[in-house]
């Protein structure tokens, strides 16, 4: 016997092909590049946080910027990467790089141009900014870290003895630290909250990837975080904090249509889902 | 004989942090320092066994001529491990020798090809949506009602809206913050439980005990 048309149509759409999904998604990604729509951005209070934490710095005031990310999450970090340090050259904060979590660090700086940005601002390597690559030892490393730099520090990254680097003459623990800013795709924040917030009571805010955000919540709630954002939104709120337009305000129309399309999808799954489900009802089917 | 005196390293080692978290001695930046000279030796030792292995596998795979489980060839098993002898030598002795061509291929194949995998994910997480998120019970709605109000938040032109604000803020701060909290408090608990018996010697698990 022939099954009614209608059931058909819910069944067809339930068992579409995923190639249509894959070809909608990537329709309406390139229009959001191909045809900037500069949606408004609203600023979350984490993000406004993380900005007011580095707009309080003074001319001087010591900074760590953690690297702690692989070169996949990119895509999310860098444009928080960008602008953060953009708002720390505007400060005038003395800067020092690290990584801890991943080796990929010393790379990921070289990419971004963090040296060679700085290097445009006026900053000079050794006396404004320093970068020590990637340090082994994650949690035990980041934990003696915080007690005496030095005892884990001998040289920079390009074999610089660290006396040598007038930054570093006054910075010997977390206590001589103003903030640090971990980027960080995994687990990072937490260490560092663990390692340097509870005991040597450092100021600490996260650049984390959108869906890491939810998770650091209790500890924005907590003050244990002094501020913190989530992947290319969390950057296009700071960009519009900042008032420039960099890739995550680019990013933010291509994740607002593609967020946009993925709810479609959702309703539309449900539609063909419970269409089916009435259908099999009237007809006199199981259910 | 060696099982033991690692347990017994490893209980004194961990004793020390734990008392020199509380406590601002120096004795454990000494440790601590000493703890990373042991992680970097581990990790560099682990890496070459890595090499090792993987050398000895498709080593093994280019010699063989058999189609293996899932129905690949032996020709295309042998190109596939071809192909990651070549990449991983070839990487390693081009990061050894030229900064400037492995920092190339860093950005330009291993990164393009990590952020490809990366991003793959996207259209496959909305594909999964699309067949298997329905409301079928009330379990299943409070996770699509969340997994919604999550993807609010990231849509600027919407997130602004008031009504909406007042909705993922009270979600954010209240669900999302007191059960990330509940999990954080279990987690906790669990690694007390099982760091108490490993520390008073009476679990040897970690080091291959029964």
């Amino acid at each position: 016997m022939r099954m009614p048309t209608e059931t058909s149509i819910w069944e067809k759409m339930q068992t579409i092909d995923r190639k249509y999904i894959f070809l909608g998604l990537l329709i309406v990604i390139l229009l959001a590049y191909a045809v900037p729509i500069n949606f408004p951005v609203t600023v979350t209070p984490p993000v406004k946080r993380f900005y007011d934490s580095i707009d309080a710095l003074k001319p001087g005031d010591v900074v760590v910027v953690s690297i702690d990310h692989v070169p996949g999450s990119l895509s999310e970090l860098a444009g928080e990467e960008n602008i953060v340090l953009a708002h720390l050259a505007q400060k005038k904060a003395a800067i020092i790089f690290w990584g801890l979590a991943f080796p990929d660090a010393p790379q990921i700086y070289i990419m971004q141009g963090m040296g060679d940005f700085l290097k445009s601002q006026g900053y000079v390597y050794g006396k404004d900014y320093v970068n020590f690559g990637y340090i082994t030892g994650k949690e035990s490393a980041a934990e003696t870290l915080g007690r005496d730099i030095r005892s884990v520090l001998k040289a920079d990254a390009y074999g610089t003895p660290i006396e040598k680097l007038p930054l570093m003459n006054n910075v010997r623990s977390a206590k001589d630290v103003a903030l640090l800013i971990t980027f960080d795709d995994g687990y990072a924040t937490e260490m560092w909250i663990l390692q340097w917030v509870t005991p040597q009571k450092t100021k600490v805010a996260s650049g984390n990837m959108a869906g890491g955000l939810p998770r650091l919540l209790p500890y924005l709630s907590a003050n244990q975080l002094v501020g913190a954002m989530g992947g290319a939104p969390g950057a296009a709120q700071y960009e519009s904090l900042m008032k420039v337009r960099g890739r995550g305000l680019v990013f933010q129309d291509a994740i607002n249509v593609s967020q946009i399309f993925w709810l479609a999808m959702l309703a539309l799954g449900n539609v063909a889902f419970f269409g089916a489900v009435l259908t099999k009802r009237k007809s006199g089917g199981t259910k | 004989m060696i099982k033991e005196i690692a347990k017994y390293i490893g209980i004194v080692t961990c004793a020390v942090l734990i008392v020199g978290y509380f406590i601002r001695p120096s004795l454990d930046t000494a440790v601590g320092i000493d703890l990373i000279l042991w992680t970097t030796i581990i990790l560099g030792f682990a890496a070459f066994l890595g090499i090792i292995s993987l050398t000895k596998i498709h080593t093994f795979n280019l010699l063989r001529s058999k189609t293996d489980k899932q129905g690949i060839s032996s020709r295309q098993q042998k190109l596939l491990s071809l192909i990651l002898l070549v990449s991983m030598y070839g990487t390693i002795l081009i990061g050894v020798t030229s900064s400037d061509i492995f920092g190339n291929i860093y950005q330009y194949v291993y990164n393009s090809i990590y952020g490809a995998m990366f991003g793959i994910l996207g259209p496959f997480f909305i594909v999964a949506t699309y067949r298997a998120v329905k409301f079928r019970s009330i379990q299943s709605a409070a996770f699509i009602i969340s997994i919604i109000l999550g993807a609010l938040v990231n849509i600027s032109m919407i997130s602004g809206i008031p009504i909406v604000v007042g909705i993922t803020d009270w979600f954010s701060n209240t669900i999302v913050t007191g059960g990330s909290r509940g999990m954080t408090i279990i987690f906790a608990l669990g690694v007390i439980v099982l760091a108490v018996p490993y520390l008073l010697g009476k679990s040897t698990q970690y080091h291959g005990g029964e």
